[in-house]
């Protein structure tokens, strides 16, 4: 059993590598160390592993999104949250026989959440997941060519909808995600607005809106090379949000 | 308190007829009504078992069909004017009283039983009626008083139980513990420092407010929590100080720039994969001392890091009472950096 310590401090890395040493487990071994959600993400994606013990509050990417973004790839690996004191985060999973485990991490109690996890199959892994209920994700996470993206949220200016896919155009490109524009609406209602039946556009990016020769309207938006088209419907709910800012 | 608490609300003011307790202490209540009103002068003498039957039968039957309707529109009831609300809550048993009344006195005539006297028989449903709506009236307001004094000593606790967390800072706590515990195997002296810091910080914390606190103090302390802090933290943590020496001295509460500290580090430095650094300024104003924290942050804040959201207000509160007007926190943000102001009138004789 391969494992992954997440910590954005060094002494809680080292200390947890010192347990799963002690513990001697046959065939448990730890493989590498991240100290945040993205670092996590993208070790396991280079190098996969069954088990990431992984703190919930992190700079970057905490736990939470983190864990929902592993469940969601092809080979999700167990997860064990360890913790300080993150009581409400945490209340959802027990439900669900997830284990974590509070800091300081008793020895004992890290070979029975190891023996949990040795026992977590992959659907088990996939419900948990999609029980997590995080807040708005910071990053998006896409496949390019088989290699995993992890988009900010900061760096996108907007989700285009196209055929089944939903294209994001970000800073440094654009990616591909299978999700709903719909979904992605919800979920970051208020730093992203709605501009079209088929884009999704960062609040803050809006610089101005444009009336074109044939009575529609444009909106200038910063990192995206045209203006966007703005559908009669969304405009009145735009506008509103422009004379906030 | 999550439970009953949704249910109180959603009655307002309305005690919950249909709870258990509230509904055996209406029977209870009733039945020592009844007592009295058998054993008051002006009865007749002393009240047989039959007319204690009779009238607790018909008082008891009162009261739970009275408390069954309270029950179903209590939540309607609570959410009206109170004065309406409650004038209508005390109509329900008045009126169901007279209803009870009339159908105990066509009983006790068809059945020729003659426990009701005949001769009361007009102001039987009146008497009766403005007896219900007296005792409903006593009861909902006793059940009133008695739930706002279990919501307070309720709140009271809650209210406890969040200062005494805001002061311990389990996450500080929990997360120290975790570095020294593995500090223990790598570098035992560190480690013991490490504790001796921790112990400084809490003993700090839990201090009586009002002893006597300089400046020197407060870094002093500052200086400890920082240190646990970097341990955590490594190399992400960095701190700059610029204070002028002859301001060590000035009085200042003790705990009023460590939690501005314990913000920098929370939702700054902590919240940055890079870290960064914490600058500690304290400088004369006139007569004042400011003292400055200023630290960078994540353009996109961090939500949930566990940080302390009252130490700002607590900290206004606690200068409120102590100076007055005359101090003051201010807070000057930007996209990537946060700045707060502590100022407090200097004393007689300091740093002058």
């Amino acid at each position: 059993m391969r494992i992954l310590i997440v910590d954005d401090e060094p002494l809680a890395r080292a200390r947890l590598r010192t347990l799963v040493a002690e513990l001697g487990m046959a065939g448990v071994e730890v493989v590498g160390e991240a100290v945040d959600g993205v670092d996590a993400i993208l070790a396991h994606e280079s190098a996969p592993v069954d088990v990431i013990l992984l703190d919930i509050a992190m700079p970057r990417m905490d736990g939470l999104e983190a864990a929902r973004h592993l469940a969601a790839l092809e080979n999700p690996p167990a997860v064990v949250f360890c913790t300080a004191f993150d009581e409400h985060a945490l209340a959802a999973f027990e439900a669900h026989a997830v284990d974590y485990l509070v800091k300081p991490v008793a020895r004992e109690r890290l070979r029975i959440a190891l023996e949990r996890a040795r026992k977590f199959t992959v659907d088990q892994v996939r419900r948990i997941g999609d029980e997590v209920k995080t807040q708005s994700r910071s990053h998006i996470c896409a496949r390019i060519r088989g290699s995993l993206r992890l988009v900010p949220v900061g760096e996108i200016a907007y989700f285009l909808a196209e055929d089944k896919y939903v294209v994001v155009h970000h800073d440094a490109g654009e990616v591909l995600i299978e999700e709903s524009l719909k979904t992605l609406e919800e979920e970051f209602r208020g730093r992203f607005v709605r501009i079209h039946r088929n884009c999704l556009v960062a609040v803050d990016r809006i610089t101005a809106l444009e009336r074109t020769s044939d009575g529609g309207t444009h909106a200038l938006v910063r990192g995206a090379a045209l203006p966007l088209e703005v559908s009669r419907r969304c405009l009145p709910a735009v506008r509103e949000l422009i004379k906030h800012l | 308190m999550s439970a009953s608490g949704a249910r109180i609300a959603s009655r307002g003011w309305m005690p919950d007829f249909c709870s258990l307790p509230i509904l055996g202490s209406v029977v209870v209540t009733v039945e020592l009504i009844v007592l009295i009103v058998l054993i008051a002068p002006g009865q007749g003498g002393w009240p047989t078992l039959r007319d204690l039957f009779a009238a607790s039968f018909l008082a008891q039957w009162i009261a739970l069909i009275s408390a069954a309707v309270l029950c179903k529109t209590g939540p309607w009831l609570g959410r009206r004017p109170v004065l309406f609300g409650a004038t209508l809550a005390t109509l329900v048993p008045a009126v169901v009283a007279v209803a009870c009344s009339a159908i105990a006195q066509s009983l006790d005539r068809s059945l020729a039983l003659g426990w009701i006297p005949r001769a009361e028989a007009p102001t039987f449903l009146l008497s009766n009626a403005v007896l219900a709506a007296v005792v409903g009236l006593i009861l909902m307001r006793y059940i009133f008083v008695l739930q706002q004094w279990q919501r307070g000593v309720e709140a009271q606790a809650a209210a406890r139980i969040e200062t005494l967390q805001a002061r311990i800072r389990p996450h500080f706590l929990f997360n120290s513990l975790n570095a020294i515990a593995s500090l223990i195997r790598i570098d035992a002296d560190k480690a013991e420092a490490a504790v001796e810091d921790l112990a400084g910080v809490f003993r700090a914390t839990l201090r009586d407010e009002r002893a006597d606190h300089t400046l020197a103090d407060e870094l002093e302390l500052i200086d400890r929590y920082l240190a646990i802090e970097a341990l955590r933290l490594g190399e992400r943590l960095k701190v700059a100080r610029a204070v002028e020496p002859t301001l060590h001295a000035a009085r200042i509460p003790a705990l009023s720039v460590q939690p501005l500290v314990e913000n920098a580090f929370h939702h700054g430095v902590q919240a940055l994969p890079q870290g960064g650094v914490i600058a500690i300024s304290a400088h004369r104003d006139g007569g004042d001392l400011c003292v400055t924290v200023r630290n960078p942050k994540p353009v996109q804040p961090v939500p949930r890091l566990g940080g302390n959201h009252i130490a700002l207000g607590n900290i206004r509160e606690r200068l409120r009472m102590r100076y007055g007007e005359r101090a003051a926190l201010s807070v000057d943000a930007g996209a990537d950096y946060h700045a707060v102001t502590l100022r407090v009138p200097l004393q007689e004789g300091e740093a002058r």
